[in-house]
């Protein structure tokens, strides 16, 4: 992950974005996928049926297999930029800290840390069927101080996660002995 | 307006073009793949793209997919052209 650690700090786990999110964002890339061979077989049964114009003289099959290649070239070039800026999204939760790193871009890469005692508040929300359903929704911890917001978009299994992030947060108070959201 | 004969030759103009603009396209698309094949090898290779078990089969995918549509395009432009 090329992310350092310090002395004596552990990972607890590492949180990445649910499946489903890459498959809202690659799903429209299936469809584009598949409108070549649509087309081109729309076009040859319709030809068939109405025998409207001489098909090998008017459309080169050399021609369609370049375009056709080069239209899913582009897709799985797109596929492989969602994939990746996928996979480089995530939370490293630590004994001691959040680390939240967001790929925006290939080139744009943005790591921010929260030490656990900072936190505020954890909020998790579920927003409609297909979250509800497939357990995943946003992870919101807020911070003490002016600080901005860590949101985790689409996290799987959220209440899980929210509970594993606050039994770190009272592990890390007690550790450093300091007193916790509840006792405030 | 362009009159038929000059249709003709506008037609038979950019048929002769052709050849050229698919060449063109093809050296687009190249240069394009091998731009993003750097940088997804160099992520790949810094970051681990992928789950645990995924890890070497996600650049084999990639390189596999990517240079077979290659080939495809450049088999099918040679068969055009020649």
């Amino acid at each position: 992950m090329a992310y350092k650690l310090g002395a004596d700090e552990q990972i607890i786990k590492v949180i990445k974005k649910h499946w489903f999110i890459l498959l809202r964002k690659v799903i429209g890339l299936f469809f584009a996928f598949i409108i070549p061979f649509v087309a081109y077989f729309a076009i040859l049964k319709i030809n068939d049926l109405y025998n409207i114009i001489n098909f090998d003289l008017v459309i080169n099959k050399s021609l369609a297999v370049f375009f056709g290649a080069s239209w899913i070239l582009i897709l799985t070039l797109m596929f492989f930029y969602h994939w990746t800026d996928h996979h480089l999204d995530a939370w490293i939760l630590t004994n001691e800290r959040i680390v939240d790193i967001d790929q925006i871009g290939f080139f744009h890469r943005q790591v921010s840390s929260l030490r656990l005692e900072r936190i505020q508040d954890v909020t998790i929300i579920t927003r409609g069927f297909i979250a509800t359903f497939l357990h995943f929704g946003d992870i919101h911890v807020q911070t003490a101080g002016q600080s901005r917001e860590f949101i985790l978009k689409g996290a799987p299994r959220p209440q899980r996660t929210k509970e594993l992030i606050l039994r770190q947060y009272e592990l890390a108070i007690e550790k450093n002995g300091l007193s916790s959201i509840d006792s405030v | 307006m362009e009159n038929p004969l000059q249709f003709l030759e506008s037609i038979e103009l950019s048929t002769t073009n052709l050849p050229f603009l698919l060449w063109g396209i093809f050296g687009v698309l190249t240069f394009f793949a091998a731009v993003n094949s750097v940088i997804f090898f160099y992520h790949w290779r810094r970051y681990h793209v992928g789950s645990i078990l995924l890890t070497g089969q996600t650049l084999l995918m990639y390189v596999a997919s990517v240079g077979v549509l290659l080939f495809i395009i450049f088999t099918a432009l040679l068969t055009y052209t020649l």
